[in-house]
């Protein structure tokens, strides 16, 4: 997959440029939604779907497999294998087990999750998840994606994926829950938006990518930029949801800058201090640089799930 | 906000009224009005908005208004003809006595008092007859909506006085006059006074100062202003010319907007969403905040104000417009794009599902149930509201769990409520009132958009009273088609305006007012013209006996 020409990629992200120029929706020059008047229709039927699609992610974070965490047990890894090697840990450089695929593909990168296993606050529904939970919800970290060149929800071979920060807040109902059919603003700083991934729906599951996403976040005190560098993106598209993986690369620095620094100050809450952490950053298993001999990146998998959204300037 | 323009439908009926004069014998000097007498007048109590309105009118906006008051009845399906039949129960007397101390205070307070009383004492820690006259005589002519007499005033000089020598504060003494002026009857209630109209020893009409607050309480559902009660005191508002120029200055000033938001949120049962009964299941309608709500009916109100007033277009276009106002939370709902966060302007598109205000979130949500849509009481809200036909009440006996149940076989309302006409007892009411609510079945208990029902399509075609339509656009253009569409909303404002329903005798005027409604295009302002000049609103037959029911 990460075998994609350059060439190709930015011939349809200029096919796709200049097909969104022309794609409105009712009224107001945005993209997306459902349902509604004027708006997009979900999966199902024909398939049929307009061209392009947006979304505001309704949560997002580490993923978490229900299976044993040692191993992940019988589910596998929903991952991908981001270095097109079944690597093992005697595998120099970054040398790194990797994981099984649901559907048995060897070779799933998820590095990470060397560290995130040993911590209770970094487990499901603690400290780190529940942050990052509430941020795509409150504003702190909000994400819209918009799919584009989709004719068909069911089966389509040429589609693209491009995510973007938000600086606004998606709607949230009485459930909590962030609500379908918002309008949101992609971030007015082109920094913000991903390259544009290109791919393919298959049997109403997308698949994306390389593309590099970069995100901007504010969350309680942590003023950040997060960059996912060759990431692939994997969405189950529903009639009214879209829900699977965001996978790619993320820097040791940054994770530290992130996670690492901020979370450790919080001494026992935490459940590590920054010793321990710098320790478990030793098993990052990608990114290296030859120059000081040292793997800088850890291969990371996100959860996300995402309702139908109008997307504006 | 563009408002009337002054004088221009009145000076229009005034010229009609010359024409007419002059070609009719035996009209009178309303515009070729019918001679009529008006019904029995009747204490109206101050709605909530009403009394809240009126002290802000006052003393200022900057009043925090307590909302723990008597609570309003509605009765004949208006507030506003609720209010004439209601009192003042012990507790609710507890509630407006607590609400003028804390109404008091904050008008005297420090901050305030500058702008409400225009006079200094001599002695800020002791009484000041003078200035306390003053205040009360001014203050109170305002909340009573006339002069004081001697005796109301003297008392509360007195009372101020007292106070201020005993507490040693000139301010907290007039703090208890003004008080007393807001529990007085004569605040809380609007008392309409008649007298024997000169001109007709045999007729009653109102007393210009009961004339004064009719016209005020209907286009700004407020207190008169000085200018009006000083036109009223003077009796100059009794002639045609005055009154037509102040009912025109009146349209023309921005609180004209306050009186068509009362009385169009009095007519679409808006109190409903103020007061929290509109709920919706937070399961099955997690969209249902308490935020989109209250957008729904400003959504509601804004589009009205501004086809109605700015616009100046036809009444009847409200049910087929699709110009209306939009915040990001009702976008949602609507599932159109609209961001910014604040207020904007906004078109359905033409090849949309949505038209006119029975489109629109906030009547959508309000004749639905808190789980599913009822096209029984959208059928009914049509039929009652918007055409003034009477629908029995449903037998005490009824069976309402085939329709509940929408996890059945029965999928869509079509084919639950399919069950009703197959049943003697509910088919006569049903066939008026299922037919058009199941033109807009479309629209899910919150008003959002769906195409089915438990995954089978739903068919929204119907036929109201001969003009057939597919779905709920077609509804609207039905509706807006209707021979009886204006003439309710004629007999609807009149008995806003008059506080009561139309006598036998007055169903003449009503034809008339809705003639010269339908001649205007169905323009709001000259419908407001012809009615404040009418004999209805002029006149009464005397006042309403205590026991005496409801017509």
């Amino acid at each position: 997959m990460k075998n994609d020409s350059f060439k190709w990629v930015l011939a349809v992200a200029l096919g796709f440029a200049a097909a969104a120029c022309g794609s409105t929706s009712e009224g107001a020059g945005a993209t997306g939604g459902t349902a509604g008047s004027g708006g997009a229709s979900g999966a199902g039927g024909t398939g049929a779907a307009p061209d392009a699609m947006g979304y505001v992610i309704s949560d997002f974070g580490f993923l978490h497999p229900e299976a044993d965490p040692a191993d992940f047990g019988m589910e596998g890894v929903r991952g991908f294998d981001l270095d097109s090697t079944v690597s093992s840990a005697d595998t120099p450089p970054c040398a790194h087990d990797d994981f099984v695929a649901p559907d048995g593909t060897p070779g799933i990168d998820y590095g990470l999750w060397s560290f995130l296993r040993q911590y209770e606050p970094l487990q499901k529904d603690q400290l780190i998840d529940s942050v990052i939970r509430s941020a795509v919800k409150n504003g702190e970290m909000s994400i819209v994606m918009e799919l584009g060149g989709v004719d068909d929800m069911l089966n389509d071979d040429a589609v693209t994926v491009q995510i973007f920060s938000t600086q606004d807040s998606p709607l949230v109902g009485t459930d909590g829950e962030v609500l379908p059919n918002g309008t949101l603003a992609r971030h007015p700083d082109p920094l913000y938006h991903s390259t544009i991934a290109s791919g393919a729906i298959k049997d109403g599951v997308l698949e994306a990518g390389p593309f590099d996403v970069s995100l901007k976040f504010f969350i309680q005190i942590v003023d950040a930029d997060m960059l996912l560098t060759d990431s692939w993106i994997r969405l189950d598209l529903g009639d009214a949801t879209a829900s699977g993986v965001l996978a790619g690369h993320w820097s040791v620095a940054q994770i530290d800058e992130i996670i690492g620094t901020p979370t450790s100050e919080n001494g026992e809450a935490a459940g590590f201090n920054h010793t321990e952490f710098l320790a478990a950053m030793e098993a990052a298993d990608a990114g290296y640089d030859e120059a000081s001999d040292e793997c800088t990146a850890f291969t990371t998998i996100f959860r996300l799930e995402a309702v139908p959204a109008f997307l504006t300037e | 906000m563009k408002h009337y323009k002054p004088g221009s439908s009145i000076a229009a009926l005034l010229a009609v009224v010359v024409v007419a004069a002059g070609a009719c014998g035996g009209s009178d000097s309303s515009g070729g009005a019918p001679v009529t007498e008006g019904g029995p007048v009747a204490l109206r109590r101050l709605t909530s908005q009403q009394y809240a309105q009126s002290v802000h009118d006052v003393l200022g906006e900057r009043i925090v208004v307590p909302s723990r008051i008597e609570p309003d009845a509605r009765i004949e399906g208006l507030l506003g003809v609720g209010a004439s039949f209601v009192s003042v129960t012990p507790s609710g007397f507890e509630k407006y006595e607590a609400a003028a101390i804390a109404i008091a205070q904050q008008a005297l307070s420090a901050e305030l008092r500058g702008a409400n009383v225009s006079c200094e004492p001599a002695s800020p820690s002791g009484s000041d007859d003078g200035c306390a006259t003053e205040f009360i005589a001014t203050t109170g002519r305002r909340l009573f909506r006339r002069a004081l007499t001697e005796d109301e005033i003297a008392m509360r000089v007195a009372i101020a006085a007292s106070s201020a020598t005993e507490l040693g504060d000139f301010y907290a003494g007039l703090e208890l006059a003004l008080a007393s002026l807001l529990v007085s009857p004569n605040f809380l209630f609007r008392v309409e006074e008649i007298e024997a109209d000169p001109a007709d020893g045999s007729r009653n009409r109102l007393t210009s100062t009961s004339v004064a607050t009719r016209l005020s309480y209907l286009v700004w559902n407020s207190t008169p202003d000085d200018e009006l009660l000083d036109a009223a005191e003077s009796g100059d508002l009794l002639n045609t010319d005055t009154l037509a120029a102040q009912a025109a200055r009146l349209l023309d000033s921005p609180k004209a907007e306050a009186g068509i938001r009362a009385f169009f949120s009095d007519l679409l049962t808006f109190r409903r969403i103020d007061e929290g009964l509109v709920r919706k299941s937070p399961t099955q309608f997690p969209a249902f905040t308490l935020t989109l709500a209250g957008d729904a009916k400003e959504q509601t109100l804004r589009t009205i104000v501004d086809h109605l007033v700015t616009q100046e277009l036809d009444l009847r276009e409200l049910y087929t417009t699709r110009s209306t106002f939009l915040t990001p939370s009702l976008g949602s709902v609507y599932a159109v794009p609209f961001g910014g966060g604040a207020w904007g302007p906004y078109e359905f598109a033409e090849d949309g599902p949505r038209a006119g205000l029975l489109s629109h979130v906030s009547l959508m949500s309000i004749t639905a149930h808190p789980g599913r849509s009822s096209a029984t009481l959208r059928g009914k809200f049509v039929r009652e509201v918007l055409l003034c036909q009477d629908i029995p009440d449903p037998p005490a006996n009824v069976d309402f769990s085939i329709v509940a149940d929408t996890s059945g076989e029965l999928r869509t309302a079509r084919e639950r409520l399919g069950e009703h006409v197959t049943n003697d007892a509910c088919a006569g009411c049903h066939t008026l009132m299922d037919p058009i609510g199941l033109a807009f079945e479309n629209f899910d208990a919150i008003g959002a958009y769906r195409t089915q029902e438990n995954g089978a399509d739903i068919d929204a075609s119907g036929n109201l009273d001969g003009q057939s339509y597919n779905d709920a656009i077609g509804m609207g253009q039905a509706l807006r088609d209707h021979e009886s569409l204006g003439p309710c909303m004629t007999r609807n404002l009149y008995r806003y305006a008059v506080g009561r329903n139309p006598v036998p005798g007055e169903q003449v005027l009503l034809t008339f007012l809705d003639e010269r409604f339908a001649d205007s295009g169905y323009r709001w302002g000259s419908l407001i013209d012809a009615l404040v000049l009418s004999d209805g609103f002029l006149t009464a037959s005397g006042q309403r006996e205590a026991e005496e029911a409801v017509q």
